[in-house]
């Protein structure tokens, strides 16, 4: 199928994909669906297609608008206690292959915001794609047009900050790709 | 409970794509082949496909290159949080907006009551809209403007509201201000026994002012203690800290570094 160059008609085909996954980082389907609204009232008001929103929208790249969105909300301060209340108990990033996926939580939004402190927006985008949306290395570095090498190295300064927010050596996660 | 996978999962961006059509064939073939095989991709796939949420309509705008922009306004950001709370007093984000009405035979002489015990009063001319800042650049002129959206249709300069609709906040800096900002936003309304009451209906921010910059957060407002619909709807900035909740409830909507806009109830 052919990118949609109509945030209307992109809003319909891609608007559910976005919410769900705008929902996998938030906990709250309301949350997304406010943000994936608002990303298309925005891509709607704009005049003209600039170099970071082409005129033809394709899945991937407003998956990557709705990460951004995502982050920006859990980052605010002034939202992170109103999200951090429908978290019950700490979810850590979990280790090991073959984990259940549905229905599993691979990160929770407390360690999310915590590292929303720690690293940069390259590294925040590796962090989503990885550990929420359960990409390889290879679909990351294609999804977000860079290297698989850089991918590695953004995932190890990842683990090396959860490291430092746990405090304990040896509790970072084990990346699924040659895991045991 | 779900089983695990039985080697690599498949991305939800793939499965997304997958259940949309967009795949390109050698790769589809290969999830296909994948989801035959693995009841756990398999029913992540059945979750997508079972999914169907709804879609909050989109404003009616003009298509991009459109010649003429429309006579009332713009985009939205997104609306959250999404509340319509009841009354009380100043409380946090999540809590209820309370408006604060004017008082029934028009009194407000500007001042407070202090020495005879009376609550203060909201001021008949409080705050306007616009607000000089005393920014580390140099003195910035802000303006305030209140967004109503009712029913789809938006306002962008309210001057009245009615009970369902919803209000955003936002700002206007000249083009040289920039300036990094304490924000608050905080309604006034007359409640029960003459009191001003105050809320704070989102969270404070800082923000950096610009053209037309819409604060986060959207909010309805419903009647005071007082069952008193008017609103004062104001915005604290201050530069260099939080502005002070407390003082800021204390004393009404007038004073330094404060942006106000009455709302009349319909």
């Amino acid at each position: 199928m052919a990118p949609v160059s109509d945030p209307t008609s992109a809003y319909r085909t891609y608007g559910p994909a976005l919410i769900r996954k705008a929902e996998r980082i938030l906990r709250s389907r309301d949350d997304a669906v406010d943000v994936v609204h608002g990303l298309f009232v925005d891509l709607l008001q704009r005049d003209a297609p600039t170099p970071t929103a082409p005129a033809a929208m394709d899945l991937p790249y407003l998956y990557r608008a709705v990460t951004h969105r995502c982050l920006n909300l859990v980052r605010d301060r002034a939202n992170r206690d109103r999200l951090l209340a429908r978290e019950h108990g700490a979810v850590e990033l979990v280790a090991g292959a073959g984990r259940v996926r549905c229905d599993e939580e691979v990160i929770g939004l407390q360690l999310l915001a915590r590292l929303t402190e720690r690293l940069d927006e390259a590294h925040l985008e590796v962090l989503v794609a990885r550990f929420v949306d359960d990409m390889t290395q290879d679909e990351i570095a294609e999804h977000l047009g860079t290297s698989r090498k850089t991918i590695g190295k953004r995932l190890a300064r990842i683990r090396d900050a959860v490291i430092e927010l746990r405090g304990a050596p040896g509790a970072a996660p084990a990346d699924r790709e040659g895991a045991p | 409970m779900t089983p695990a996978c039985i080697s690599e999962p498949v991305s939800w961006l793939a499965l997304e794509q997958l259940a949309l059509g967009e795949l390109p064939a050698a790769r589809a073939r290969a999830v296909q082949d994948h989801l035959a095989r693995c009841p756990a991709c398999r029913a992540c796939l059945d979750r997508i496909e079972a999914d169907a949420p709804a879609l909050p309509a989109l404003p009616a705008l003009p298509a991009r290159g459109a010649a003429a922009p429309p006579a009332v306004a713009p985009w939205w950001r997104a609306w959250w949080p999404r509340l319509a709370v009841g009354g009380g007093l100043a409380a946090a984000a999540a809590a209820a907006v309370l408006l604060v009405a004017r008082a029934p035979n028009g009194d407000g002489d500007g001042g407070d009551r202090g020495p005879t015990g009376e609550a203060p009063t909201l001021a008949l001319a409080p705050a306007g809209p616009r607000v000089a800042i005393k920014a580390p650049a140099g003195e910035v002129v802000i303006a305030l403007a209140v967004v109503r959206e009712r029913a789809g249709h938006v306002e962008a300069e309210a001057a009245s509201i009615a009970p369902d609709d919803r209000l955003k906040v936002r700002l206007t800096c000249p083009p040289a201000g920039g300036a990094r900002l304490h924000a608050d936003v905080v309604v006034f309304q007359r409640g029960a026994g003459a009191r001003l009451e105050a809320a704070f209906p989102l969270p404070a921010r800082t923000i950096t002012c610009g053209n037309e910059v819409t604060l986060d957060g959207a909010f309805r407002v419903t009647p005071s203690s007082s069952g008193a619909r008017d609103a004062t709807v104001c915005v604290a900035l201050d530069p260099a800290a939080a502005p002070d909740r407390a003082a800021l409830a204390a004393r009404g909507p007038r004073g330094p570094g404060l942006a106000c806009v009455p709302l009349a109830a319909e």
